[in-house]
């Protein structure tokens, strides 16, 4: 084993399952039924080594027409999932579209949660055109480049756990783009301060 | 040892980060860690429930039990005993 290394958006990954892996593979397999995803934040660390759990795991999904929600929404609860509320239409026009997250879980295991939400943000948008394919073992797992997921923990988030998942990212990866990085902190910067004003 | 407390977590941290890239299967004692880790908070959530429910109940009963002494209905069924029972 050596360090990771993405090569033309791509990587190769061959690990033992933990519950969270588990888990982001039962849910993002109902996901791309209906829309495209890009997984962020923490759990992409946890994917890459860090040694720590997390209670929720950040994903981004594309837009999505009513119809096609109510349809993933069946699709979850069919399969032993239960939403923060019991209501397509109220979570889809109050909650997504509004931009605050949704959460969806495995019935009566609220411990582990999927938030997702809808990209607002120019940012948010671009994740999907640098997003990096995953191949896990026999699944596809569409995640945030490391290079913004860098950026956005050592610019924005800055808690204690963030740093210590960017330091994790960084000395597990190599041939990261310093260059990226640094873009990807400008923006999140502007982004950032449009909404503190 | 190594200094503040805070660098015992980085120098952890630099130490796990080479053994996931030096060991081919670096998963498998991550997936113990993490499942462990998830298990000890699911049975320390169940005992919170627990516990919750407990308290809940007590306070339900004693919910009733105030209701019960502070019924005038109540009250005036107690009297009317009273009463039935002097003559």
């Amino acid at each position: 084993m050596a360090q990771f290394e993405i090569k033309e958006g791509e990587i190769k990954v061959s690990k033992e399952l933990n519950d969270i892996d588990s888990f982001v593979i039962k849910t993002t397999d109902i996901i791309k039924k209906y829309t495209e995803y890009v997984i962020v934040s923490g759990y992409v660390a946890i994917f890459f080594g860090r040694s720590r759990i997390s209670e929720d795991v950040d994903i981004f999904i594309k837009e999505l027409s009513l119809e096609k929600f109510k349809e993933m929404y069946s699709d979850f609860t069919k399969n032993g999932f239960e939403w923060i509320i019991e209501d397509p239409l109220e979570l889809y026009k109050e909650y997504l579209k509004k931009g605050t997250p949704i959460g969806v879980w495995e019935n009566g295991a609220p411990l582990l949660r999927l938030d997702m939400k809808l990209p607002k943000e120019l940012s948010q948008h671009g994740l999907f055109n640098s997003k990096i394919k995953v191949e896990l073992n026999n699944h596809i797992l569409w995640m945030a480049d490391i290079e913004s997921t860098i950026a956005y923990k050592e610019e924005i988030a800055k808690s204690d756990k963030d740093i210590k998942d960017s330091q994790h990212l960084r000395l597990v990866f190599k041939n990261l783009d310093e260059t990226k990085i640094k873009r990807y902190k400008s923006l999140f910067k502007q982004e950032f301060n449009k909404h503190a004003r | 040892m190594h200094g503040k407390p805070n660098s015992y977590r980085e120098f952890f941290l630099k130490k796990w980060a080479d053994y996931v890239i030096s060991n081919e299967n670096w998963s498998v004692l991550q997936a113990k860690f993490i499942n462990a880790q998830i298990k000890n908070i699911k049975s320390r959530d169940l005992e919170l429930l627990k516990r919750e429910e407990e308290l809940g109940w007590m306070a339900l009963s004693e919910q009733s039990l105030k209701e019960g002494w502070d019924n005038p209905i109540d009250e005036k069924v107690w009297n009317k005993y009273l009463q039935k029972n002097k003559k």
